[in-house]
């Protein structure tokens, strides 16, 4: 007896992929990487001193923080209200409560880590080389999406690759090179989150009171 | 589970392609509601129904009726027995479609 294989790794990937259906996370990161482009905007405000280089990369790491924790609250506002009338509510399994914080703590020193990294390369292999290098990092993190069989994520990290590529050739001075990267990294983000919404919204309507279902 | 699992030893509850469909979306979530089935299924209001009363009298699925509003909700979530049903299944699929080398342990 034979039967053909069901396609369960397909299906498995489904609730994860329904996450990103509606663009609202997308629009989300885009949000959090304007708000970087701010935090490099205020740092050169600040009046120059040996510990600017140290306010930064905190700045941002609290930034990173704050942004995921609001994005993710507003993210699943929105879903109450646009995307689970329309085609279903879903939980997600949760990790446990000491995983969690640990999660937590990774993420804030991998923020920490990583906007030190910046500052140090900034030093050493100089300003200009450092929107190539966030570009290709944050590049790799979208096209990592790719496990959900998404190309819009793609799209976005080719993006995110050039506009690191562009402002290198560039080089605008320090920190509009910054500014500008997460600047037009977040629009990017925005836009392409905006597009999926769009096109969610057209294909998809509210349940209706009278046709709620009755299993 | 005998070393060498035959199409026979498949769960027919769960082998049962909509069945199927349902319990993996499932497993792969803490909790759904009918219209996220119904949306991703493609299935009918009743055919969908009929399959979640099966799975519900074999112990695999269990469901919650709550209210959204003034809109009725029926919650879907995989029991353990049905997580277990699931890792099961695919375990002895994945030995009759790939089955072991002969003399691999």
């Amino acid at each position: 007896m034979t039967s053909p294989q069901p396609p369960l790794n397909e299906w498995l990937r489904r609730p994860q992929r329904y996450w990103y259906a509606d663009g609202l996370t997308e629009m989300a990161v885009g949000g959090i990487f304007l708000l970087v482009a701010l935090t490099n905007l205020a740092a050169w405000l600040l009046p120059p001193g040996p510990w600017q280089n140290l306010t930064l990369p905190i700045l941002q790491a609290l930034v990173i923080i704050g942004g995921v924790q609001g994005a993710r609250a507003l993210v699943r506002y929105l879903k109450e209200r646009i995307t689970y009338p329309r085609t279903g509510w879903v939980t997600y399994r949760q990790p446990s409560s000491s995983r969690r914080w640990l999660l937590a703590g990774l993420t804030f020193i991998l923020a920490a880590s990583l906007a030190f990294l910046m500052v140090a390369l900034g030093k050493t292999v100089g300003q200009r080389w450092l929107p190539l290098v966030s570009g290709f990092l944050i590049a790799f993190a979208t096209a990592s999406g790719w496990r959900l069989r998404l190309a819009r994520l793609l799209i976005l990290a080719l993006y995110t690759l050039g506009v690191g590529v562009g402002l290198t050739l560039l080089a605008p001075p320090d920190p509009l090179d910054a500014v500008l990267f997460f600047s037009l990294v977040g629009l990017g983000w925005l836009t392409s989150g905006g597009w999926a919404l769009w096109t969610y919204l057209r294909h998809t309507h509210p349940l209706d009171e009278d046709k709620a279902e009755h299993a | 589970m005998s070393a060498t699992p035959r199409w026979q030893d498949l769960d027919r509850l769960i082998h049962e392609p909509a069945r199927l469909m349902i319990v993996t979306l499932l497993y792969a979530v803490e909790e759904a509601d009918f219209l996220y089935l119904l949306h991703e299924t493609g299935l009918t209001k009743g055919n969908l129904s009929t399959h979640l009363s099966k799975l519900e009298e074999a112990g695999y699925v269990r469901i919650t009726k709550t209210f959204r509003g003034k809109i009725p909700r029926t919650l879907v979530a995989l029991t353990p027995e049905g997580r277990q049903a699931f890792e099961t299944y695919r375990q002895r699929l994945s030995h009759l479609i790939h089955p072991p080398i002969q003399g691999d342990p």
